[in-house]
């Protein structure tokens, strides 16, 4: 059923309560719901966008610019579903590894933990559960993406199933404001309305699922107001947070027309022996003017290879195709890039505004700069054609602020780890010792790949489904 | 109801390219850090050499004049 938070009664029961109606809430809630669990999901907008929720998303950014944190997400009933762009592919196996260049960020689990959960989580997405890379140069792999379509817009998707179940409630205009506790433990959320109303709803089993900016603020604030009983060992909660930078890393120019739009990535190997993190190339046609300057330039540059190409077609026109070369890739999870709290601006609940610390690395340049080059190779000694790497990643050179930026994917914060001076939850997703309170989404990542996430979110949620019913 | 063309969703970068072009040239220096980055084992074919080019070109050497 779906009800307001007016209409929930005095003393709701639940086996699980759900904070968040997400990819990540919504997947967990129904796979409870199908197995017989009474579950409650505190959705904090309402049925559709309105400024009233959205505004509770508001935060500032410090670092290099960034999306604004209300522009980013969106806070109604499915969450930033209803504005996702469909790109689904899973995690490598390579991204859950330990790495010498990577201390203390890595995952408890490995890949093959969530393979079991592969063809559900793509069963509800939308696409087909295969993804066949092929190895077409030494260390290149060209690589397949699936697009949702239509895109799962979750509230949609589900809504019929929601509506008629009785044992799945998902409460609109429902805030978690706060966590109520027993002896150290969280047993409850607070919940606040628009109206000024408050209650507490306790269950079984509490899950935050409000998303990669959202969990850290909750989370940082919970544990305040707590007095640090909610996480004890708190030294990493907010902090190794994660985007996938988005931005034009260089050009191809290739002898002739590639076929669609590509997508590459540099094969484990290459990101050991450069000691670098995992990167995903997209080559998009560009054709037009550029083409005549990027051709002008490689021929100064490549004067021989000019000569072979005018023998060949006696003219010296452009090339065939010009591409920009794009990257998503994998952030290096730092302690400095962090979600905080700024106490003296505070939302309508007196929950402090977040603020993003963001920036990047000489890591994440060197990963980009790898696999330019490595694509580079491949390209040159297939004679498909011949790449350059940005200048602005070879001066060292401010990354740009006038580019994609990145993919709205939000990741880390709550990680997961194996120990808890180095993660705010354990391997199934339970924050450090608290018996009933468990976190879903990407903020739970400790390393990001250069995968879109909401395919490993949705396979990490089926995962935490099934750990809490083992539970009973 | 849930897909407007909301301003959220129009920054996604799902949509499509920026088509900035980067700035030019490029240091010395910066040629020696990248020969660093990438040895020459990793550009030693069993055919012919990989070389960066000043422009930033990954080329084969026969590329060059």
């Amino acid at each position: 059923m779906i009800l307001d938070l007016a209409d929930l009664g005095a003393e709701p029961e639940a086996d699980v309560c759900i904070a968040g109606s997400g990819p990540a809430g919504l997947t967990l809630a129904l796979a409870l719901s199908r197995a017989g669990r009474r579950v409650l999901v505190l959705e904090g907008g309402g049925e559709d966008y309105s400024d009233e929720s959205q505004e509770l998303y508001r935060g500032a950014v410090v670092g290099h610019p960034y999306f604004g944190l209300d522009f980013t997400r969106l806070r109604y009933f499915g969450g930033s579903s209803n504005h996702w762009g469909g790109w689904c592919r899973p995690l490598d196996a390579v991204d859950f590894e330990e790495k010498p260049h990577l201390p203390h960020a890595h995952w408890p689990i490995r890949r093959g933990d969530l393979d079991p959960y592969l063809e559900a989580a793509c069963a509800i997405l939308n696409i087909e559960p295969v993804f066949d890379d092929t190895r077409v140069g030494p260390e290149i792999d060209r690589i397949r993406f699936r697009f949702s379509r239509p895109v799962t817009r979750h509230a949609q998707e589900f809504r019929p199933e929601i509506e008629a179940s009785d044992r799945l409630a998902v409460v609109l205009n429902a805030s978690v404001t706060g966590v109520e506790m027993e002896g150290g433990q969280a047993v409850g959320f607070e919940v606040g309305g628009y109206d000024g109303s408050r209650r507490v709803v306790r269950a079984a089993r509490l899950v935050l699922a409000c998303g990669g900016i959202e969990n850290n603020r909750l989370m940082l604030h919970f544990n305040d107001r707590a007095g640090g009983m909610l996480v004890r060992e708190a030294r990493t909660l907010g902090r190794y947070w994660m985007e996938h930078p988005h931005f034009a890393v260089g050009e191809a120019a290739y002898f002739s027309m590639p076929e669609g739009q590509q997508y590459f990535s540099t094969t484990p190997e290459r990101q050991r022996r450069d000691g670098v993190l995992n990167c995903g190339l997209r080559v998009w046609t560009w054709m037009g003017e550029p083409s005549y300057r990027v051709s002008r330039e490689l021929y100064c540059a490549a004067p021989r290879l000019a000569q072979k190409l005018l023998s060949r077609t006696g003219v010296l026109g452009p090339m065939t195709c010009i591409t920009v070369l794009r990257a998503a890739w994998e952030q290096e999870p730092r302690a400095e890039n962090r979600v905080a709290l700024d106490p003296s601006v505070r939302d309508r609940f007196g929950i402090p505004q977040p603020v993003l610390h963001w920036d990047f690395s000489d890591l994440d340049r060197r990963t980009a700069i790898s696999a330019v080059l490595a694509f580079g190779e491949h390209v040159a000694r297939d004679n498909l054609g011949r790449v350059r790497v940005a200048d602005w990643l070879l001066q060292d050179a401010p990354f740009p602020e006038n580019d994609a930026i990145g993919g709205n994917h939000h990741m880390g914060g709550t990680r997961m780890s194996d120990a808890p001076e180095w993660g705010v939850v354990d391997r199934n997703c339970r924050v450090w010792g608290q018996e009933r309170l468990h976190i879903a989404g990407s903020s739970v990542f400790p390393t990001g790949g250069h995968a879109n996430p909401t395919l490993t979110i949705t396979q990490l949620s089926l995962r935490l489904a099934d750990h809490l019913l083992a539970q009973g | 109801m849930t897909d407007r063309a909301s301003p959220a969703a129009a920054a996604r970068p799902d949509a499509g390219p920026a088509s900035e072009a980067p700035p030019r040239g490029i240091a010395r220096r910066d040629l020696m850090r990248l020969a660093a980055l990438a040895p020459a084992a990793a550009f030693a074919p069993p055919t012919e050499r990989i070389l960066l080019s000043p422009g930033g070109w990954v080329l084969l050497e026969s590329d060059l004049g």
